[in-house]
């Protein structure tokens, strides 16, 4: 035994020694620069005659106690010298400082190990649960590979798209009947502060379980906090499984918060490679351009409208152009993009704004007054509009959907009318207690996604007239009655409207001897 | 608009170039007052030191900065600026010899932005590189 383990040990130190021996150190010209200036997170740097743009560089430390090198990501490429922005803190550079090319483009970590993890846009580990490349991260392959993907990638061609064609079932009923969203898409979701923005994105992460979705939260300069609180919300509702988040805090410097978006964007970007289905939220490109006009400035980059670079319209549209169907012929995967915006005091015409709208498929408009009056989420259906996601309903959503489309802009239009008191004839009455339903019907709590085949049930009692004799305040009673009791005596027909995903004149029959069914056993009903 | 140290450079290389010495005091007693007069004299360190990178460029004078654990012989020396010279087409090579224990044997030579680094310390932290990646 001992003598095995003498061999074993002897073995080793000849393969050590025989690595040894065969080590060639070959010297190879490096190119340096030297640090001119630094302060607020940009430094200027002369010197690194042929380096690229967005090329990362390491600051070598003067210091030895100083351990770990700072990187930075040339963004400013002038006649003698070049602009650096910093990633991370610049306590430790000092003028005068040797700079290192690295000859990479900025790239982060990929793969199914970021999965469940809370990391920051270089991809290091902020939850406190190990080391993402922990396990290896050598280049000689083998499962333990970890992967680098560029921040910066030019999006995907017309050949290698196809147009939108399966729905992003949010669970909130009040999108998915009027602002239906498809996989591929990119909506965004835009409103003053303390709209529920943010409530809408989680609900929309929360309602992808076992839909086949991997999911990324990106939060762009929010507060900790309210991450955190995030990240234990989704992990009580079993979203972390297959949500990652990415965390540029308020407190990060400009720089983490600018590459963010972008990092998320190549995490999905993984997964899409894969033919795999991606949802990723931007919270918020508001900060995001704050971020990015802090950084333009100080590399002395001209100002324009608002403070705000020449190219703060590129900065959105090359990221949010990420987001795509792809052809079967390329794995048949996509990125669903759902971009959050904050406005100033209801502003949709700000520069950031308009920007952004006209780059999405659409828009979610969260209402202040509607959220003041209960109505949560505080959705406006007259704003807020999906331009692609209809094609992607499924057909038993649609036949319902459109009918409550043409109810809800009804309704609109008379409330409006009718806060005038005058005498209103019966069918306009009618009219307006339909509508008071339906807003009923679209309000939903927080984190309690409503799956599409309840949502179809519901959609259809109230166009079929069938929740008219259920008083305004007992609507939300009667929903949740309605689902429970469809689960129990008519599993059939719910299996069938999420098997066959249409509505046959046979089954809507049955639906409709069902919900009669239902309403045989309540006391609360008008009688007419 | 303000006139850089670069342009100023320039202008006292074209000034003095190919002149006799009486007229090279003059063009630079000259410059200072020019700088005194634009409120620029603190820029005086910055215009000596791009004067000197464009004399040694137009008259093809290099210096190469030699960092090694001890002062270099002259044998050693005269090798260096030979690979220094064959390497860079120099006319002319300018040695500046930096002492320094820490890099613990071998030479690290520095060109502009250019650097060999062939040190035992960076040779053992790649040779340490490769042990733990195998």
């Amino acid at each position: 035994m001992e003598k095995s383990n003498g061999t074993g040990k002897d073995y080793i130190i000849d393969q050590l020694k025989k690595q040894i021996e065969n080590f060639e150190a070959k010297v190879q010209t490096e190119k340096i620069g030297t640090v001119l200036e630094v302060g607020d997170g940009v430094a200027k740097i002369s010197g690194l005659a042929d380096i690229m743009a967005s090329e990362m560089v390491e600051f070598l430390p003067a210091e030895t106690f100083v351990k770990e090198s700072t990187y930075g990501v040339a963004l400013n490429l002038e006649e003698g010298q070049i602009g650096v922005m910093i990633l991370g803190s610049f306590e430790n550079i000092k003028e005068g400082d040797t700079v290192r090319a690295t000859g990479k483009i900025l790239s982060v970590p990929v793969g199914e190990k970021l999965i469940g993890r809370v990391i920051n846009p270089l991809g290091e580990a902020l939850d406190g649960k190990g080391k993402i490349s922990a396990q290896g991260g050598s280049a000689s392959g083998g499962e333990n590979e970890i992967k680098f993907y560029p921040v910066e990638k030019i999006a995907p061609g017309v050949i290698a798209r196809k147009s939108v064609n399966m729905p992003v079932q949010t669970g909130i009923k009040a999108i998915d009947a009027i602002i239906p969203i498809g996989r591929g898409q990119r909506e965004l979701i835009i409103g003053d502060r303390q709209t529920g923005k943010t409530a809408i994105a989680i609900d929309a992460i929360i309602n992808q379980k076992g839909q086949n979705m991997k999911c990324i939260y990106v939060a762009i300069g929010q507060k900790e906090s309210k991450v955190a609180g995030i990240v234990a919300k989704l992990e009580q509702a079993g979203a972390l499984a297959y949500t990652a988040v990415v965390l540029a805090g308020a407190s990060d410097p400009a720089s983490l918060l600018y590459v963010a978006p972008y990092a998320g964007c190549a995490m999905a970007e993984y997964f899409l490679d894969k033919g795999e289905d991606v949802l990723i939220v931007y919270d918020d490109l508001s900060k995001h351009a704050v971020a990015y006009r802090e950084i333009s400035l100080l590399l002395r980059r001209p100002p324009g409208r608002e403070a705000y670079p020449g190219d703060v319209f590129y900065l959105h549209s090359r990221l949010l152009e990420r987001a795509c169907k792809l052809s079967p012929e390329r794995g048949g995967g996509s990125i669903t993009a759902l971009p959050i915006i904050e406005t100033q005091s209801g502003d949709m015409s700000a520069y950031i704004p308009t920007n952004v709208i006209s780059i999405t498929d659409g828009q979610i408009y969260l209402m202040p007054e509607l959220f003041y009056q209960g109505i949560r989420p505080a959705v406006d259906a007259g704003l807020s509009v999906s331009r692609v996601g209809s094609n992607a309903q499924i057909k038993a959503m649609k036949k319902v959907a459109g009918k409550m489309k043409l109810e809800a802009a009804q309704f609109r239009e008379l409330a409006a009318f009718a806060q005038f008191g005058s005498e209103l004839d019966e069918d306009t009455k009618a009219k307006l207690e339909r509508g008071k339903r339906l807003q009923e019907i679209f309000k939903q709590d927080q984190y309690a996604p409503v799956s599409v085949v309840n949502q179809v049930l519901v959609f259809f009692a109230l166009i079929n007239g069938l929740i008219d004799d259920v008083p305004v305040n007992k609507v939300s009673d009667f929903e949740s009655g309605l689902c429970k009791y469809a689960a129990v005596s008519g599993s059939g027909i719910l299996k069938e409207i999420a098997e066959k995903k249409d509505l046959s004149d046979k089954l809507e029959t049955e639906i409709k001897n069902l919900i009669n069914d239902y309403k045989s056993g309540l006391n609360y009903l008008i009688k007419r | 608009m303000k006139i850089t140290a670069n342009q100023y450079a320039e202008s006292l290389y074209e000034a003095i170039a190919e002149k006799s010495q009486k007229e090279i005091d003059e063009a630079v007693l000259n410059l200072t007052k020019i700088l005194q007069k634009n409120r620029q004299i603190k820029l005086a360190p910055k215009i000596y030191r791009k004067f000197g990178e464009i004399w040694n460029q137009e008259r093809g004078i290099i210096e190469a900065e030699i960092t090694s654990r001890e002062e270099l012989h002259t044998e050693l020396r005269n090798k260096v600026s030979k690979y220094v010279k064959e390497k860079y087409l120099a006319k002319e090579v300018v040695l500046h010899n930096i002492v320094d224990e820490k890099i613990q044997g071998g030479i690290i030579i520095r060109v502009g932005d250019e650097i060999l680094n062939g040190s035992v310390k960076k040779q053992l932290a790649v040779l340490k590189n490769i042990l733990i990646n195998q």
